[in-house]
């Protein structure tokens, strides 16, 4: 019997976890790493880079290394954090016929669902190579705000990587589930915060127990999509790069 | 499929004791005896049922096991082969540090400060070796970021496209892990 994985499909990075007994337990990737960057490269060669290989050769390809594509999953060409984006990266973001954003890269056009698969298919490599069986169903976590043309986006992608998704989850509910926040009985109002590498979301989340079952509901959410811990360190680097100026006259 | 068999000879065995019922009781025995043996029919195929539903799930928790079994000995194998990663990760600097200081000898050191810290670099280098840890210095070769990160581009016509120009920091793998990268800067023309 085939497992379901459970990705959780980052701005930044990406994670997949499988239940094993009763509990999560997340997958390393071939290079190690229990996160991988939701980064897609696309080499000369047609070869497609996926993660902290696609990351290093960023400089060298900036205009086919795509990354933050959770900002445009799933949004129209007209969107206010599409404009925003594309004063941003340095890859090419073009309105498709359908009026979606989409990304240009050389002379191919691809749809944000297309470009995320590539992610997903590494996260689904990575699972079989784990559990020594094809995989073909997946759980993905995706911001409350989504919309329903988001949450369908995000199903597209997992659809071209070869996933079925079984459910979309709201971040912040996987997020009290994991914590157990189900395990308490009655009722009760939690707010989860949600510091990521892109983005920062909080939520405020309704558990009520009906017969034994716990329920979840989103009350409300808020964040900052263009605010994340990769800003934290961009600060800190123009910081640093200041003072050594200032201390040495040298410009890095 | 033993079970099986025995469900069926318990019904053969009250067959016959019906029959020995009917002869004291002729009369309406017929109609009874079908009722019964219909009844019984159906609890035969229901614990046939249900013996092939346990078999499959007897099945699909073996394989889960054996799965488990091979998962296991893959996790501590692995943890054989890659638990020395946060160590090295420390002890990276340390190798870096003494790199920066055998190319900052200041003009009074003699040629025995030199050579002694050669000498440490080196039997650090070989102690590394023996648990796999090996440098990556891509001299003269193409930029590959699966072993590489290019921290900048450069131009010189003189070369080609993708190939390293400078070498910043040595990486350094784990075995056929790259712990970190070789941090380069790669022609781009």
């Amino acid at each position: 019997m085939s497992k379901i994985i459970g990705i959780d499909l980052g701005t930044t990075n990406s994670c997949l976890a499988v239940v094993e007994g009763q509990q999560p337990k997340v997958i390393e990737n071939a290079e190690g790493g229990r996160t991988t960057p939701s980064v897609i490269g696309y080499a000369d060669d047609n070869e497609v880079l996926v993660g902290a290989p696609a990351k290093r050769q960023s400089v060298t390809n900036p205009e086919k290394t795509l990354y933050a594509i959770k900002r445009l999953i799933g949004r129209r060409f007209d969107d206010d954090v599409v404009k925003k984006d594309m004063d941003m990266v340095p890859y090419e973001i073009i309105k498709a016929d359908n009026g979606d954003a989409w990304v240009k890269v050389g002379d191919k056009k691809l749809a944000p669902p297309q470009i995320s698969a590539e992610v997903l298919k590494k996260l689904k490599k990575t699972a079989e190579d784990y559990l020594g069986h094809e995989v073909t169903e997946a759980v993905i976590t995706v911001p409350a705000y989504f919309n329903d043309s988001q949450r369908q986006a995000t199903k597209d992608a997992g659809k071209i990587a070869g996933l079925e998704v079984k459910r979309i989850i709201n971040e912040p509910t996987a997020a009290a589930l994991a914590y157990g926040l189900d395990k308490h009985t009655g009722d009760s109002v939690v707010a989860v915060y949600d510091l990521g590498g892109g983005t920062f979301d909080i939520s405020i989340i309704e558990i009520s127990e009906v017969d034994g079952e716990h329920q979840f509901e989103v009350l409300s959410t808020n964040g900052d999509t263009f605010l994340g811990g990769e800003d934290f360190d961009l600060k800190l680097i123009d910081y640093f790069v200041d003072e050594f100026k200032k201390e040495s006259g040298f410009d890095l | 499929m033993a079970k099986k068999q025995k469900a069926k000879d318990k019904s053969d065995l009250k067959d016959e004791s019906i029959e020995i019922e009917t002869h004291m009781d002729v009369e309406n025995s017929t109609e009874e005896d079908l009722d019964l043996s219909i009844e019984e029919n159906s609890e035969i195929l229901d614990a046939a049922e249900k013996i092939k539903d346990l078999e499959e799930a007897l099945l699909r928790s073996r394989a889960e096991l054996d799965n488990a079994f091979k998962r296991n000995t893959a996790d501590i194998e692995k943890a054989h082969k890659y638990g020395v990663e946060r160590l090295l990760h420390e002890l990276l600097p340390v190798v870096d540090n003494l790199e920066h200081a055998l190319n900052n000898f200041s003009k009074d050191s003699t040629k025995e400060d030199k050579e002694g810290v050669e000498l440490t670099l080196k039997s650090f280098e070989s102690a590394l070796d023996k648990f796999g840890i090996r440098p990556i210095y891509p001299i003269n070769e193409q930029f590959d970021p699966i072993k590489h990160e290019a921290v900048m581009t450069s131009k010189d016509p003189k070369k080609e496209n993708n190939e390293i120009e400078n070498i910043f920091q040595r990486g350094w793998e784990l075995h056929e892990r790259v712990v970190r990268p070789a941090r380069v800067s790669v022609i781009k023309n």
